[in-house]
């Protein structure tokens, strides 16, 4: 484990040393505000809106931060990080094997369990980075209004499942290939799959829409920044998340084994 | 292997053009729907082709299952995720949600809950909404509470235009509706709120479905008052069957009627109709009698054997409570009541308009059991009656409104037909005042809930009791346009910018 964790912090450094490390991280936190400054307006406006409408009686009717800003954030953001995990997970395995160093770390007393640990904790931390920009929001909007937390915090922990679902696959298709753009290009078309692939089937029969539905990844993430706590939701998340590292970890033994 | 990349990155960009052409156009309906989808099955094969040519390693994942299937921890994380997932599947039959919300917007009230516990029968909800419907979002969040609440009821999405053939099969007559069905009983719900699905849920599940009837014949639904169309919809909804009954002389009520409504007749019954009802409440019947100031219904006397008065005179309520509703000086506001069920949580207020005082003789009845539910403010006052210039008004009290009461009546032999068994004892409400019933003050504050209620008591349907308000508070945001724009710079522009000038950093460092 000690070797994983090694590995994970070569992994960030290299990240924050670089400047398409900083770049990418950049970019998701503008859109990130992005997001977040266009959904305050819009709070605002629906606030005006329905106190001009004689709606609003303090304390009594009005609209939730939660509903208005919180949640849709969450959301959205969610489908950009289909966008940036990619991002941040082409370099892990890809550009070891082109510049050859994979064949050079295999060649140490490395397992392959820790080397894919380390990878997936790395590409975690970078997640991390990436999201530490909502420690920011949050602030803002604990200073102008009055979240309700536990919805917030359990939809905060369904986005970050949801990266690291998404790290997971990342990392897998990285293993499979040796170029960049390759594992880049891959992983935004796996992550397309899997999130838009079980509702692309809204017109189909009935026991095929079931079928994918139960594999469907955003409806389960959806109810995390509704605030509900599924724990079948976190077993089916941890589950397949699992499952992809496995993978991962059986491609490394392979290309361990026969180049 | 470069020549395999060449080779693969075309197929891989083509793959991603199609499955978005694909995706862009899966609104397409009609005899080309199949397009969307044939053009995203390209897309997949021309994905799955580019990788498969990108990539040795998936050749030997594909082919070489011995070598997959090699002990290892890549085994034992494999088996731990399907573990995950089989234990996913399990949770997600059984309902393992937690709903951390401070609103509880994810769950049930424990009304709903209690309903769904009990349920007999399976019901099945359909949420048969068109793909681009406003409310489709909020009906399928809210199946997805009922389905996790009890297992007795299942849940399915239609498009009905997609679908119209299965829609017709379950009963489904129009779109944009969320459908309860219950083995061949099928009703639509427009509203998509807790209490009107828990309703219509019990309401469907139910076989009997009691009959509420409405005394009619002596002014009670004449021109120039107010008429009843909201208490037929509050009966309809609350899972009762709402008749106009007009009895005259020498008719019996007829039995499948459970509880009769007497709304402020205008005119005495006759004495036939009068002895038809004493002998329906007999027979463990069940009476709502709602009466005017000045009025005389003919049925006092048999009220009076039950120790129940009627005085008559109108009351002329003068605390600040009535005052304040602005509705005229006859108004009375009712913010007191006595224990009973009806009462019991009621939370709003009630607002009569020209009551007069109905309460109980101060000796009970040998074998009844009644109390006064509603009272006036400390300041209601009796007037003289009309023409009676004598008199002046009573002293200032707080007077009842309204009584409830029931007894034991004698065992009623068994009859053919279709009536429901009844119980063995009768129950009696009577108010002061049969306004707070119709369509002008029907809506009234907390008038609906109370009549409601009222009807629940005497059909013993408790479903009809309260259901806790829902929350709707909203939160504050304590900033105006200067502070957004701050906001706006802040996050958009520093926070990014900061990002923007470490790279720079490492930019310049490596050269």
């Amino acid at each position: 484990m000690r070797q994983a964790w090694v590995i994970a912090k070569r992994e960030v450094r290299g990240l924050v040393s670089s400047p398409g490390g900083w770049l990418v991280l950049g970019t998701f936190w503008f859109v990130a505000g992005l997001l977040l400054v266009s959904l305050l307006f819009r709070f605002r406006d629906g606030t005006i809106a329905l106190a001009q409408s004689g709606q609003l009686r303090t304390g009594e009717s009005g609209l939730h931060v939660n509903d208005w800003v919180i949640r849709p954030l969450l959301y959205n953001l969610g489908t950009v990080l289909v966008l940036f995990v990619p991002l941040l997970t082409m370099r892990s395995f890809a550009e070891e094997r082109r510049s050859g160093n994979l064949e050079l770390l295999l060649s140490q007393p490395v397992r392959g369990a820790d080397l894919v640990l380390g990878k997936f904790f790395g590409s975690m931390l970078g997640l991390a980075l990436c999201l530490s920009v909502l420690v920011v929001h949050f602030a803002v909007l604990a200073a102008v209004t009055r979240p309700d937390w536990g919805a917030t915090w359990v939809g905060l922990g369904g986005l970050l499942l949801l990266g690291l679902l998404f790290n997971a696959v990342g990392l897998w298709v990285s293993v499979l290939t040796r170029s960049q753009i390759e594992a880049g290009v891959l992983s935004l078309g796996a992550l397309l799959l899997l999130v838009i692939g079980p509702g692309a089937n809204a017109e189909g029969p009935n026991w095929t829409q079931s079928i994918l539905g139960s594999f469907a990844i955003l409806p389960r993430f959806e109810d995390f920044t509704r605030g509900l706590l599924d724990l079948g939701h976190v077993a089916f998340f941890g589950g397949v998340i699992l499952i992809l590292l496995a993978a991962a970890l059986r491609s490394v033994d392979l290309v361990r084994w026969q180049g | 292997m470069k020549s395999d990349s060449a080779k693969s990155s075309p197929l891989l960009l083509l793959g991603l053009f199609l499955l978005a052409a694909g995706g862009l156009l899966s609104g397409v309906s009609g005899p080309r729907a199949y397009l969307p989808r044939l053009i995203m099955l390209a897309g997949v094969a021309s994905l799955l082709w580019g990788a498969f040519n990108s990539a040795a390693s998936i050749r030997f994942l594909l082919f070489r299952a011995r070598a997959v299937a090699e002990p290892g921890p890549s085994l034992n994380w494999l088996l731990g995720g399907a573990v995950l997932l089989v234990l996913a599947a399990g949770l997600g039959i059984r309902g393992a949600r937690i709903d951390v919300t401070s609103r509880g917007v994810n769950s049930l009230s424990a009304t709903s809950k209690g309903v769904l516990k009990e349920l007999s029968r399976d019901v099945e909800l359909i949420a048969a909404y068109r793909d681009n419907a406003m409310e489709r979002d909020q009906a399928t969040e809210v199946l997805a509470v009922y389905s996790a609440a009890s297992r007795r009821v299942k849940t399915r999405s239609l498009e009905p235009d997609r679908e119209p053939e299965e829609a017709r099969r379950l009963g489904i007559n129009r779109p944009n509706v969320l459908v309860v069905r219950c083995g061949e009983v099928v009703e639509e719900v427009t509203e998509i709120d807790e209490e009107t699905i828990t309703q219509t849920i019990l309401r469907v599940q139910d076989p009997n479905r009691p009959v509420v009837a409405v005394l009619d014949g002596h002014g009670e639904t004449s021109d120039g008052r107010s008429t009843l169309a909201s208490l037929r919809g509050l009966l309809a909804r609350s899972g009762l069957v709402f008749r106009l009954l007009r009895l005259g002389d020498f008719v019996e009520v007829p039995r499948e009627i459970r509880t009769l409504i007497v709304l402020g007749p205008t005119s005495p019954l006759l004495p036939g109709e009068i002895e038809a009802i004493e002998r329906f409440i007999n027979r463990g019947g069940r009476l709502a009698l709602f009466v005017e100031p000045e009025t005389t219904t003919g049925l006092e006397p048999m009220l009076a054997r039950q120790g129940i008065l009627i005085d008559g005179r109108r009351i002329l309520d003068e605390s600040p409570l009535s005052r304040s509703l602005g509705l005229g000086p006859e108004s009375v506001g009712i913010n007191r009541w006595g224990e009973h069920p009806i009462t019991s949580g009621l939370g709003v207020g009630l607002v009569l308009s020209g009551a007069t005082r109905v309460g109980l003789a101060p000796q009970p009845v040998f074998g009844t059991s009644g109390t006064d539910i509603i009272r006036s403010g400390n300041d209601a006052r009796l007037l003289p009656r009309s023409g009676d210039t004598a008199s002046v008004p009573s002293a200032p009290a707080a007077l009842p409104l309204g009584i409830a009461l029931e007894w034991e009546t004698p065992p009623q032999e068994a009859e053919a037909g279709p009536a429901p068994r009844e119980k063995g004892y009768a129950r009696l409400v009577v108010i002061g005042d049969s306004d707070l019933a119709r369509d002008s003050h029907l809506d009234l504050y907390g008038n609906r809930e109370f009549i409601g209620r009222i009807c629940g008591w005497l059909t013993e349907r408790t479903y009809l009791l309260r259901f806790p308000p829902v929350d709707r508070s909203g939160t504050p945001l304590r900033v105006g346009l200067a502070g957004l724009q701050a906001i706006f710079y802040g996050v958009e522009i520093l926070v990014p910018l900061l990002a923007f000038g470490l790279a720079f950093r490492s930019w310049a460092r490596r050269r």
